[in-house]
């Protein structure tokens, strides 16, 4: 110890280091206090011989206060942990009185000390006892050399430890002796806590060995410290062990001296010298008597089962003192010491103890006095019925040390009593554990029970187990999903006195949910080119806007459609009745003649100044053929494109009346030049025209304007007609390939009279549509191959369009329908001329229109029929099989079979349709010029008009000379282009009646003349047809 | 959250005459356990908003009612366990699931919730069949 001085607990003491001292230190103390009881028992069993004679009352007070002590060391003991250190106090307070005291008499003990000396002699007699103890001894002492050296070592933190304490216990020295007081005052009261100090008497008994193997541990860790006693000690172990191998034959010896010891314990309590003296006396005297008493019956010991225990306080006290006064020592001494040493400390040693105890415990003996009789009583009573519970208590404590060693195998220590090593060292846990066995007896016997209990259910469970199959069953009791942050603030905001308005910050949160509006939704539908007013037009029964609701309102009064058709109408019959009155006032129009024209009686000129128009010329006019006052012109493209013009680079058709010569009727446009076009043969409702890039293409002329767009040329409008079909790709390859030269309508002779009868009620009645809608059309193209189509009428027009027939106008009602074709072949033999045969024009027999005749560049008018096998004259040929192109021909309208046909070569020849050899040829007629139109008169059979190229006209009279023209008329304004005459009622019962026969005349500067034949040439004689008839027959 | 793993506990008795299987009519119905619950979490808990002192015992009550209700249902030999669960409805998402390791055939468990706009209550009986 003495070594350690220097260090003081800060620099020496870790904390890990501090721990396990503590813990080492509380254990050791705790069974050093056990060992110190019995030390103790050793010293009152030495009382009790200095003291035998004292009276009982005394020893009972002793043993009162003892048990007290005892009591109150229990109790500390029984303390958490936290508390020990508390508990070190207490002990250290103990040990810190004895100091107290040695310092009061330090001179009493050096006086002592010298009186020891003086002693020496007598101890010296007592050591040659001892030293046979200690032979006996040191057997063990060998045996456990090893681990004494450890313990020393833990011994020396022990007193470390120790000295730390010291310091707080001086400071609480007085408080705390005055609570000592109070408990012991206070512990008398339960004599249950007697009958457990009982038991742990019994446990002690029952851990015999084990209290012997701790007694040495204690022994060899104090050794350093106190090495002379700790040989004294080995006396006194070796008496104890023997005590404990026969404990009952110890505890009925020190019954006896006990009586004994209580004269002299009196006497030593007030002579200190005498005491002392006698002390030395009685330890020898003791030690003899125990070498005897070991021998004896033990009848006694039975009755003071507690006795030892219950100077445990003294003993401690004791023993501390000593270990006090020897650490100086301490460290220099070794297990093998002088005897001398021993001896003295021992003397000393013991006096020290009972001046403690004469002290201490006199203050103390009124109190007790009282319950001594209890008290001393109150175990013999105990005793008689232990002996019963004795075997069931053992039992019981045995499982619960059981209990409590798996306990502790299941939780791990920090103390690091590992399970395995518990059973060979487990003497320090094991006190510990003795000291709360009491506590948890109960527990303990129940314990067994429930050990009992519980291997019959395991058993039982073990059965079962075989029945049953136990398995795993998972379930989700609860998910709760964490709260949006929206959903918390509408929770905690949105509630009171408010009212959450649907808001988008952000543009990627685009939910329906969250977006402020409601989205409208109306359908709509558009047209372009737009077909009618507006061009668009909303869905159907969806609510309209006021605005909408409002023009609606507005339109339902308005029907502009009715009001355009109405205009339209009453506009032409009044532009038309306006312009006959100007006719008939000043012959208007009909301009006269600045020259003497044989067969005009004046002429019209159609307004050849319309913007455009300029720059192109004519290329076919028709007349219809029984509403002969509306004329169809073909217009070839501009010379000059006008880039500027939409209409610039379209073809141009124009339907007029000749009765409206300033301005076209209807102004139609196509997408290629036209180059032949036709009226359907009823009524004016529909026009056709073939056009050069080979599309045959309708226009349906009932079609309001607003279908069509309107052009505002030069601050006029013009409603251009977009075709309402046409054959452009549509039909692919059945389509034409080449420019399509004639279009005809296939119309029987006997429809078209029935057309024409009903006329006569004036121009504007042109009721009953729909008859003669469905008709052929033959359309022939320049590779000679001859389309029919069928024009159907749609009753079901639909605004959006077709889609399967692209060619159809949206909302167009007429549409083409090929039925078949026929490709002309070369009635030549030689097979090089077969595969390119030239159409130019087509015409029907006007009696049959099944035979169709074909002007080709082969020289001959090629014949073909629409059904059936071979016409009889396959073609009809010149006389000399030239090889020249028959650009026109016209068959005679009065049903005659001839037809005249023009060659480019300025030949005419005369044919009839069942010989294949011209019946007259006219060579140079024209003087070569080539020979641009043919037309038969349609009032006088005899007559028909020739144009060249060089802008004559031969008027030919068969009756009045067959070998040249009667007339030749020459036109100024360059070449003519083409010429119709329109059908005289009168004569052919075709066309209006009443109205007078026309021929017109277009020039390539675009001029357009339109001649009323005069009446030579447009009354017939009666007999004329007759009278041709025969002249045919006689030329033939 | 919760795991609950009853096991059951035997008493011994006289050999080979366990009831390994419920009769039929006391067998622990689910759907009636819930109901039960249902009742009881209602009549507790309806209008009462969360309060951190109360819950403990408003728990306890609850799942003796619970209890008590079902030892009137009469099922024979079952052994119940209650577990009331009373949280605070503060906008956290929270998961209870439970884990049983026992025999499907007889045991079973019934749960029910209750919530309002402070508190959700879950409240589970679980039935575990005594041999």
């Amino acid at each position: 110890m003495p070594s350690e001085k220097h260090r003081s607990k800060e620099d020496t003491w870790g904390s890990k280091e501090l721990s396990k001292s503590i813990k080492e230190a509380t254990s050791d103390r705790s069974e050093r206090k056990k060992h110190r009881d019995k030390d103790r028992d050793k010293e009152r069993r030495k009382d009790r011989h200095s003291a035998r004679e004292d009276e009982r009352n005394d020893s009972a007070d002793r043993k009162h206060r003892d048990k007290d002590r005892d009591r109150e060391r229990r109790k500390e003991r029984r303390e958490d942990g936290e508390h020990r250190k508390d508990r070190d106090k207490d002990r250290d307070r103990d040990r810190d009185r004895d100091r107290d005291r040695d310092r009061d008499k330090d001179r009493e003990r050096r006086e002592r000390k010298e009186r020891h000396r003086d002693k020496e002699e007598d101890s010296r007699d007592r050591h040659k006892e001892k030293d046979r103890h200690r032979d006996r001894d040191k057997h063990r002492d060998d045996d456990e050399e090893q681990r004494r050296e450890e313990r020393r070592r833990r011994k020396e933190e022990d007193g470390e430890g120790r000295e730390r304490r010291r310091k707080h216990r001086d400071e609480e020295d007085g408080e705390d002796r005055e609570r000592r007081r109070k408990h012991r005052d206070g512990d008398e009261r339960d004599d249950k806590e007697r009958r457990r100090k009982h038991r742990d008497k019994e446990d002690e008994g029952d851990d015999d060995r084990e209290r012997r193997r701790r007694e040495k541990e204690r022994r060899h860790r104090e050794k350093n410290d106190e090495d002379r006693e700790r040989r004294h000690r080995d006396d006194r172990d070796e008496r104890d062990m023997d005590r404990h191998r026969d404990k009952d034959r110890d505890r009925e010896r020190r019954h006896k001296e006990r009586s004994e010891d209580d004269d002299e314990e009196r006497r030593r309590r007030h002579e200190e010298k005498k005491r002392r003296k006698r002390e030395e006396e009685e330890k020898r005297k003791e030690e003899e008597r125990d070498e005897k008493e070991r021998h004896r019956s033990r009848k006694h010991k039975e009755e003071e089962p507690l006795r030892p225990r219950r100077q445990e306080g003294k003993g401690q006290s004791f023993r501390v003192k000593r270990q006090q006064e020897q650490a100086p020592s301490v460290d220099e001494e070794e297990v093998q010491n002088d005897k001398h040493g021993v001896e003295v400390t021992m003397g000393d040693d013991d006096d020290d103890g009972y001046n403690y105890d004469d002290d201490e415990f006199e203050d103390y003996d009124d109190d007790f006095e009282d319950d001594d009789g209890d008290n001393d009583s109150e175990p013999q009573r105990e005793m008689s019925a232990k002996d019963r519970e004795l075997h069931e208590l053992r039992k019981a404590i045995e499982a619960e040390n059981m209990a409590t060693l798996r306990s502790r195998q299941r939780d791990t220590d920090s103390s690091g009593v590992s399970p395995s090593s518990s059973d060979t060292s487990s003497s320090r846990p094991k006190t510990g554990r003795t000291g709360r066995t009491f506590v948890n007896f109960v527990a303990a016997k129940q314990r067994v029970i429930s050990d009992k209990v519980s291997s019959k259910t395991k058993k039982r469970g073990k059965e079962l187990m075989r029945l049953i199959d136990l398995d795993i069953a998972s379930f989700d009791m609860f998910d709760l999903q964490p709260t949006k942050e929206y959903e918390m603030y509408i929770r905690s905001f949105g509630r009171s006195d408010t009212k959450q308005a649907y808001v988008q910050c952000n543009e990627d949160n685009i939910d329906r949910d969250i977006q402020t509006e409601e989205i409208e939704y109306r359908q709509k539908w558009t047209q372009f080119p737009a077909d009618d007013m507006r061009g668009c037009g909303g869905g159907d029964d969806e609510v309209e806007d006021d605005e909408i609701a409002a023009y609606r309102a507005i339109k339902k009064d308005i029907d502009s459609a009715r009001l355009v058709n109405f205009l339209q109408g009453a506009g032409q019959v009044i532009t038309v009745l306006l312009e006959e009155n100007l006719v008939d006032k000043g012959s208007g129009n009909l301009q006269s003649n600045q020259r003497q024209i044989v067969f005009s009686e004046g002429y019209t000129q159609l307004n050849p100044d319309l913007p455009f128009l300029k720059d192109r010329h004519v290329v076919h006019i028709e007349f219809h053929p029984i509403q002969t006052h509306l004329m169809l012109t073909a217009y070839s493209m501009p010379k000059v494109a006008l880039s500027k013009d939409k209409l610039a680079n379209t073809g141009l058709l124009c339907v007029w009346n000749i009765n409206e010569p300033s301005r076209p009727q209807k102004v139609l446009t196509c997408q290629s030049a036209p180059l032949s076009c036709c009226f359907n043969p009823t009524k004016a409702t529909l026009a056709f025209a073939g056009t050069a890039d080979g599309s045959v293409v309708v226009w349906d002329l009932r079609e309001p304007s607003s279908m069509h767009h309107t052009h505002s040329i030069k601050q006029e409008e013009w409603v251009i007609r977009m075709p309402t079909y046409s054959t452009d790709g549509v039909h692919g390859d059945e389509n034409h390939h080449s420019p399509v030269t004639t279009v005809l309508a296939i119309v029987s002779p006997v429809e078209s009279m029935k057309a024409s009868l009903p006329k006569g009620a004036g121009v504007g009645n042109v009721s009953d549509e729909t008859t003669g809608l469905s008709f052929q059309l033959a359309s022939i193209e320049e590779q000679a191959i001859i389309n029919f189509w069928t024009v159907v009428e749609i009753t079901n027009p639909d605004k959006a369009g077709s889609e399967s027939d692209l060619g159809l106008m949206p909302g167009g009602k007429v549409k083409l329908i090929k039925s078949s074709f026929v490709k002309l072949e070369s009635p030549a033999r030689d097979i090089k001329t077969k595969s390119s045969v030239r159409a130019f024009q087509m015409q029907l027999l006007p009696k049959d229109p099944n035979h169709l005749y074909v002007g080709t560049d082969l020289g001959c008018v090629i014949h073909t029929v629409r059904y059936g096998g071979k016409a009889p004259p396959k073609a009809f040929r010149s006389d000399l099989d030239v090889p020249v192109d028959i650009v026109t021909l016209d068959f005679s309208p009065f049903g005659l079979p001839v037809f005249v046909a023009g060659c480019v070569d300025g030949s005419l020849r005369l044919h009839s349709t069942t010989s294949e050899y011209p019946m007259v040829t006219w060579n140079n007629s024209t003087n070569g010029m080539a020979i641009v139109k043919v037309q038969w008169s349609r009032s006088r059979p005899s007559v028909f008009y020739v144009i060249d190229e060089t802008a004559k006209v031969y008027i030919w009279d068969l009756l009045e000379r067959d070998g040249s023209p009667v007339k030749i008329e020459q036109f100024a304004g360059g070449r003519l282009t083409t010429c119709s005459l329109s059908n005289d009622h009168s004569a052919t019962g075709l066309g209006l009646p009443g109205r007078r026969p026309e021929l017109a005349i277009a020039a390539e500067s675009g001029m357009i003349e339109i001649h009323q034949l005069n009446d030579q040439f447009y009354k017939a004689a009666a007999d004329e047809l007759d009278s041709v008839a025969s002249f045919l027959e006689k030329i033939m | 959250m919760a795991e609950e793993e009853p096991v059951a506990v035997e008493e011994p008795q006289p050999e080979n005459t366990y009831m390994i299987r419920p009769n039929f009519l006391s067998k622990f119905r689910p759907a009636t356990v819930k109901e039960t619950i249902h009742i009881v979490l209602n009549d507790m808990l309806s209008e009462k908003t969360y309060d951190a002192e109360e819950t403990t015992n408003w728990c306890k009550t609850i799942a003796d009612e619970i209890k008590t209700k079902l030892k009137d249902h009469g099922f024979d030999r079952y052994k119940y366990i209650v577990q009331v669960v009373i949280g605070e409805q503060r906008g956290e998402g929270v998961k209870m699931a439970c884990r049983c390791f026992w025999d499907s055939d007889t045991d079973n468990y019934a749960q029910d919730i209750f919530m309002n706009d402070s508190l959700f209550c879950v409240a589970a009986a679980f039935g575990v069949f005594y041999y």
